[in-house]
């Protein structure tokens, strides 16, 4: 006892404790009184996106430019760990780990469900169901998903990796501002930036969590016939809780990788499947179209908040991701850093910024252009599906295609999986976070943040306070958009006093 | 060292300006001073007397100083003509009056003092006048702020120099903070060394040197630091290399005449000498 009470302990266990008790209170609230919640989060999420909408917009493409400049300066030749360190992870491992944690699940969600929603409903410029639309679908679709969720992830991971692998300091957003704040980081400014990040992936991944168990729960009722109940969401997470957290034991090394490397074989063999079965001429066309479309409007796009015609649908769809993107920001970047040791700020910038993207634009031409041809050439009515159930889309497409049995459990099993590997690295990284920076973080405490996210997810799921919770995520999205812009401002500090100084030393040595 | 002045004037200054500037040079051990006006238009006879008469009662002020003074008036491009008088009356450093304007009207109008600072060659004296200490202008505490680099080898020798005397010495660093707390330590360990080096070589010529080290920007931090530590004399060395950014927006040496609440001594880089 007297250990658990000396000020040392109680110092080191602060974010824990107080992120802890924080989420609890909100869940608590969650439970008692889910409209009281709903209310609140809805006014402090409406405020945010119709103030500082286009804040996102600005940041988001500076991240991005951010990480080409970097990429392309003197800097990129720095290694995130010691100058002789290589890279722990070869790069199909790698890309499947970014893959996994970033956004595999969010792609199998939205795959064919967005671009049929806004083929369905475009912004008010666009007349619905036309043409017109279905260009806009696909170019906003490679847009959401494109390179800029990844400079976002790029630009938290990178300062992360950085400052521990490099300068030696814990993994912890916190430790990225220490050229800015200096020893203030180990105070109170410090612990409020760790708990913010801490509240922000508990909310992001249970959230998550229950989302997917009903997309997982849904697909499941499409192959055997059954009415998607509440009960069955329950086992659905029960089922995902016990496999994450029996991954989440055997560590990083193992675990994760394994999955996260089975997760990509079987994305690329469903992709191949679809695109081979598939009209693949038309796929191809869509991709090749959707790309010089993405190409020359991106930095259109980038900053196009329409105000005159189609803020609503800017601020419900792209404003809605790029906050989502900066709320999951501290748990991607903090798993990203952790597998990117030994790499160069070239190559992780290139790597991460290039080949996901490049995945994902395949894959939405892939099922997304799927889903067109069914929608315009025959007739398919798979936009209305989804206007109804989102969760339906890509099971709705696998009807019309042999097979959709097995495809449907292969999409099943691809969820399950992404989900696993998504709540694994999640424990993680609170149990991470929460334990100073410690990269082997204590076995209890991933027990108690698996736990803790999991009962989260099936108690909103009953209540229905889940979109209150990943409303209060968001809000956390404009905090971390100004953290994230000190972050950047923070590493090109660090890189450059080290750039000096390694110009010195050489100096020297030459005099 | 610095024996010899060049005192450009707009002759618009009020003779306690002037005289207030002059007792101050007398701690440089100024014993010469050349004064110069620019004219940029064409003036007519009656004007050029009223002018003349004008630089003559400054001269007279001056004298009665216990200067030797001389008097120039110049066509042209203002801080070019100054820039090049001083070259040819081979003066050791320009005194001159800084006008400070508002945001609007520099940007619009530019500024002289900002434009000499670019362009001398020489170490410029820029004079700051407090109407409310005008009558016991003093110069008892300076302070030197260093950034360790090629800059030191030029402000050392004037600092060394017993001529140029002050009671009280601050020598300034402000740096980045390093990138960890390692780093940091290290960092401040070696300014502590290089704060000590810079004390020993200036140590004879005043009664009492004291070092200061802060983190950040250098422009805003040595202005401020200057105000708390309430010194007469800024003393700053000028980098010739400029960044892009230093290039569009003026540099530090500027942006510290600009905003700082006392004189400032600037000594340029070596290669422009």
């Amino acid at each position: 006892m007297k250990v658990l009470y000396s000020p040392a302990y109680l110092k080191k266990q602060i974010v824990f404790g107080i992120s802890l008790l924080i989420v609890l209170s909100l869940v608590g609230l969650g439970v008692v009184d889910p409209a009281m919640l709903d209310e609140y989060s809805s006014l402090v999420h409406e405020y945010i996106i119709e103030t500082y909408g286009w804040g996102y917009l600005i940041s988001t493409l500076i991240f991005l430019i951010f990480n080409i400049w970097l990429a392309m300066s003197k800097y990129g030749t720095i290694r995130l760990g010691n100058d002789n360190e290589k890279p722990q992870y070869s790069y199909f491992g790698w890309f499947s780990m970014l893959f996994a944690a970033g956004m595999g699940i969010g792609m199998i969600f939205w795959g064919v469900a967005e671009p049929m929603s806004h083929y369905l409903n475009p912004p008010e410029y666009l007349a619905s169901q036309s043409d017109a639309a279905a260009k806009f679908a696909m170019r906003y679709s490679f847009f959401h998903w494109g390179v800029h969720p990844w400079a976002v992830y790029i630009t938290m991971s990178l300062a992360i990796a950085y400052f521990s692998f490099r300068r030696g300091m814990p993994p912890l957003i916190s430790s990225c501002l220490y050229p800015l704040l200096g020893e203030k980081i180990y105070g109170v400014a410090g612990y409020c930036i760790d708990i913010l990040a801490v509240f922000a992936t508990v909310f992001g991944i249970v959230t998550s969590l229950g989302l997917g168990a009903m997309q997982i729960t849904t697909g499941l009722g499409e192959v055997f016939h059954f009415v998607p109940t509440f009960q069955a969401q329950v086992v659905v997470i029960a089922v995902v809780t016990v496999l994450f957290m029996i991954s989440s034991m055997t560590g990083l090394d193992k675990g994760i990788q394994i999955l996260s490397k089975t997760n990509i074989l079987l994305a690329i063999t469903l992709l191949g499947f679809m695109l081979l079965v598939g009209p693949t001429a038309y796929i191809f066309n869509v991709f090749t179209n959707t790309v010089a479309d993405y190409l020359s409007g991106l930095f259109n796009m980038s900053l196009s908040t329409n105000p005159f015609q189609g803020y609503a649908w800017t601020q419900s769809w792209t404003i809605f991701y790029w906050a989502w993107w900066i709320a999951w920001s501290p748990f991607v970047g903090l798993f990203v850093a952790s597998i990117s040791r030994g790499r160069t700020i070239r190559e992780f910038v290139l790597g991460a910024l290039l080949v996901p993207t490049l995945l994902t634009f395949l894959w939405f031409s892939v099922f997304g252009g799927s889903a067109f041809f069914l929608e315009l050439q025959e007739g398919a009515q798979i936009a209305k599906a989804v206007s109804e159930d989102v969760s339906v889309g890509m099971f709705r497409l696998f009807t019309h295609y042999p097979l959709s049995g097995v495809l449907t459990m292969i999409t099943v099993l691809l969820l399950g999986v992404f989900f696993v590997t998504s709540a694994d690295s999640a424990t993680f990284v609170l149990s991470m976070m929460t334990s100073q920076g410690s990269l082997y973080p204590p076995a209890g405490k991933k027990i108690i943040w698996g736990v803790t996210v999991s009962c989260t997810a099936v108690i909103l799921l009953y209540s229905g306070g889940l979109e209150a919770l990943q409303k209060m995520a968001i809000a956390a999205a404009l905090p971390f958009t100004v953290i994230m812009l000190l972050m950047c401002r923070s590493l090109v500090k660090g890189l450059r006093y080290e750039i000096k100084h390694r110009k010195a030393a050489e100096d020297n040595e030459q005099a | 060292m610095l024996t010899h002045v060049l005192i450009p004037l707009r002759l618009k200054e009020q003779d306690q300006k002037l005289l207030s500037m002059g007792n101050l040079l007398k701690y440089f051990g100024t014993q010469k001073a050349s004064l110069v006006h620019v004219r940029t238009q064409n003036t007519s006879g009656k004007e050029n007397q009223q002018l003349t008469e004008k630089i003559r009662s400054y001269a007279i002020h001056l004298r009665e100083l216990g200067f030797e003074v001389d008097m120039y008036f110049k066509h042209g491009h203002v801080a070019t003509e100054i820039v090049s008088m001083a070259a040819e009356l081979e003066v050791d450093f320009i005194g001159m009056f800084w006008e400070g304007k508002r945001f609007l009207r520099k940007a619009l109008l530019g500024n002289i003092e900002s434009d000499v600072i670019r362009m001398a060659d020489l170490p410029i004296f820029v004079y700051k006048h407090s109407f409310f200490l005008a009558k016991d202008q003093k110069m008892s505490q300076a302070m030197y702020a260093t950034n360790f680099q090629i800059t030191d080898s030029h402000v050392m020798p004037y600092l060394a120099d017993p001529d140029f005397s002050t009671q009280t010495l601050y020598i300034l660093h402000v740096g980045e903070r390093a990138p960890d707390p390692w780093a940091e330590a290290d960092r401040k360990q070696k300014i502590q060394q290089n704060l000590a080096r810079l004390k020993s070589e200036c140590e004879h010529a005043f009664y009492q040197i004291n070092t200061v080290d802060v983190v950040g920007r250098p422009g805003p931090k040595v202005v401020q630091m200057a105000k708390r530590y309430g010194v007469d004399l800024l003393i700053i060395g000028k980098c010739d290399e400029q960044s892009a950014f230093e290039q569009i927006m003026g540099s530090t040496a500027q942006l510290i005449a600009d905003k700082a609440p006392c004189s400032i001594f600037i000594v340029p880089g070596e290669h422009r000498r």
